[in-house]
């Protein structure tokens, strides 16, 4: 263009005068030629003179709107844009032009006319890949968090209407030969949502092929089988595209996506983003999937490795605690339980194994099941815990686990009280807690369980009368720091002292009275598992026996130790 | 709460290991790295001098009868000797003193007689 300009400029008069360079202001007499400059605009002119025909047409003018004449009036064209009222842009002949009118001298006008469509086609395409962007960032916030597959399906289906389809239905990936769907339809207000739950043998066969990972074409196929359905209305139906896609899991497809919309729906152009939204609703279903797969895991066993309450026996009142060291995973080393024997009367026990968290509490779990069977064949205290330790010897060969074990028969007498038979493994010896006050510790010893081939194991019997009662607790009761110093263990004489006096307590109260004090003494500090079993012989004439669990001691005005049962 | 281990090798074969402090969940897995290390470096007899130790908890019993097992898989023992107070009550409560108990004048006490 500039060199356009400059052209005249180098005319053989002007350089006479000045033989340098030109300047680059044009010389009066060299008036550039104005029509020929424009002829290079991206702008066409059309000039009119105040009767409104046109008098000048740029070469670019010309191309875009032939219609338009020079010598007639520019409403002779038809363009309707080009009118006193058109509009600043307008479609002509496939493009978009913009039109600007400039009132000129002598009452004429000047139509500057551009071609706009590449500018707009850029701009379109720019706003609605932001949208999408837009969209799937949304969706993928959205579908982020959802910890149940169920909640992650719901909120699918939610997410697709109105922006990908009119109707959207997600079928699950069948569990156990039935396969779950959600649908959202739009509504005047909104999205319409229900579910629903079809045998794998009832699903229709765009949904089969698209578990598989392919993605059905066939499009009138594809209507008939979503009304079949019953997910598309017949009455819609004949205006209706359906679209299916399989919705990418881990090791193939986690569900199926199918979308409804009118025949207006380009899908060309949006067949994309319904499969770049299904890829983000996969990662968000195969996300929940695998929340709850492990969450279901880790609920069975963690169910399996909690100890279970002891079971009912006549003339025993029960009173347990329990306080894993890692609260967080609710389980731990320490671990009790009881059982009916066939002859009458229970097995009890109490113990700790070795090594810390999920791995001793899975320890605790085989111990526990051990018990379970063993007792069926061995009902003395001393070689049952016998066929414990060569069992745990057996099984975990060189793995140097071991476990500190209390474990007793309780029989009740005829004369009311109770008889136990205990067998120490190692562990601290039961306490008991007299009628008169006092508390025994029972010289229990033994050697750990699944240490050493044929160990020693301690045996003796203790007698209680109605109302006295046997304490099994682990080494978190006696081995918690705290106190003054912060790292002084309870220690057994401060629990002796503790429990002195408290012979007319029932048990529930006490277990939960011996977790309150080491908590108490912890003051917050870390701490080993704690478990408390207590037996209690039931007074002759009480009332009907059930086993009661722990309550929360009363106020004070029936002392620290809460009300007797 | 401080806890060491020290070793020096024993008069006709064999290492002493003398701790001293309190052995707990803290300190432990010193006492574990000290046997590990030792039975890498081929010492199969180890007598742990428990004079000095003032408390041992149940991951203390752990870390001898894991060295026990260790030093019994290479053909060795483990062995303790001088426990007192609470360390010692631990040892009877748990039956260690007598599996575990060294006997000096048994040549080899990988095998003490039991009742």
């Amino acid at each position: 263009m500039s060199s356009t300009a400059r052209a005249p400029v180098c005319s053989p008069g002007a350089a006479r005068s000045a033989p340098a360079p030109p300047p680059l202001a044009p010389g009066h007499d060299q008036e550039p030629d104005w029509f020929e400059l424009v002829g290079h605009f991206h702008e066409g002119l059309i000039v009119c003179d105040a009767d409104g025909v046109v008098r000048h047409l740029s070469p670019v003018a010309e191309r875009l709107v032939p219609e338009v004449v020079r010598g007639r009036p520019l409403v002779a064209s038809g363009v309707a844009g080009l009118g006193r009222d058109g509009a600043a842009q307008f479609g002509h002949r496939g493009r978009r032009l913009r039109v600007r009118q400039i009132a000129l001298a002598g009452a004429r006008r000047c139509h500057y006319v551009e071609d706009v469509s590449e500018i707009v086609g850029h701009a379109d395409a720019l706003l609605a890949e932001r949208a999408r962007s837009a969209f799937l960032t949304m969706v993928g916030e959205k579908l982020g968090n959802a910890p149940h597959p169920d909640r992650a399906a719901a909120a699918v289906v939610r997410l697709a209407v109105p922006t990908l389809a009119e109707v959207a239905v997600l079928v699950l990936a069948p569990r156990c030969g039935r396969a779950r769907w959600w649908r959202a339809s739009a509504t005047a207000g909104g999205a319409a949502m229900d579910s629903g739950a079809s045998p794998v043998t009832a699903l229709p066969p765009a949904i089969v092929e698209g578990l598989s990972g392919a993605e059905p074409h066939a499009a009138e196929r594809l209507v008939e089988q979503a009304v079949a359905a019953g997910w598309l209305a017949q009455s819609t139906a004949r205006q209706a595209v359906v679209r299916v896609v399989p919705v990418p899991g881990r090791d193939g497809p986690v569900a199926v996506l199918l979308v409804a919309r009118r025949r207006t729906f380009r899908w060309d152009d949006d067949v994309e983003l319904v499969r770049a939204f299904a890829t983000r609703a996969g990662a968000a279903l195969t996300t929940a999937v695998l929340y709850r797969d492990q969450a279901e895991l880790a609920d069975t066993l963690r169910a399996s490795l909690l100890p279970v309450e002891p079971v009912a026996v006549a003339g025993v009142q029960w009173g347990t605690a329990y306080r894993p060291a890692r609260a967080s995973v609710r389980i731990g080393g320490d671990f009790y339980g009881s059982h009916r024997l066939p002859g009458g009367g229970a097995v009890f026990f109490l113990g700790d194994v070795s090594g810390k968290g999920v791995e001793a509490a899975v320890f605790t779990g085989q111990l526990r099941q051990c018990l379970q069977a063993l007792h069926r064949v061995e009902a003395n205290p001393g070689r049952l815990l016998a066929l414990l330790n060569d069992a745990v010897l057996e099984t975990d060969a060189g793995r140097g686990r071991f476990a500190t074990v209390v474990l007793g028969v309780v029989h009740p007498r005829r004369e009311g009280g109770l008889r136990l038979t205990l067998a120490g493994g190692g562990h601290l010896p039961p306490l008991v807690l007299r009628a008169s006050g006092e508390v025994e510790a029972v010289p229990l010893r033994g050697m750990l369980i699944g240490v050493v081939p044929d160990p020693r194991i301690g045996e003796l019997t203790v007698q209680l009368e109605p109302g006295e009662t046997c304490l099994l607790y682990s080494d978190g009761v006696t081995e918690a720091r705290g106190g003054c110093r912060g790292d002084e263990q309870f220690g057994q004489e401060r629990l002796v002292d503790a429990l002195t006096g408290c012979h007319g307590v029932a048990a529930p109260v006490l277990a939960e009275r011996i977790e309150q004090l080491t908590c108490d003494w912890l003051a917050h500090g870390d701490h080993d598992d704690i478990a408390v079993l207590a037996l209690r012989a039931t007074g002759a004439a009480a009332r009907p026996r059930r086993h009661l669990r722990a309550v929360p001691a009363s106020g004070g005005s029936v002392g620290p130790w809460g009300t007797r049962p | 709460m401080t806890f060491t281990v020290t070793h020096s090798p024993r008069d006709g074969g064999g290492v002493c290991l003398r701790l001293a402090g309190e052995l707990d969940l803290s300190t432990s897995g010193e006492l574990n790295e000290t046997i590990d290390r030792l039975a890498t470096q081929g010492e199969r007899h180890l007598l742990l001098d428990l004079s000095e130790l003032t408390f041992c908890d149940s991951t203390g019993i752990a870390a001898f009868v894991r060295g026990d097992n260790r030093a019994s898989a290479a053909g060795g023992w483990l062995r303790l000797t001088g426990a007192s107070g609470r360390v010692d009550r631990v040892l009877q409560v748990t039956g260690l003193a007598d599996v575990l108990r060294y006997i000096p004048d048994t040549m080899d006490p990988a095998t003490p007689s039991r009742p």
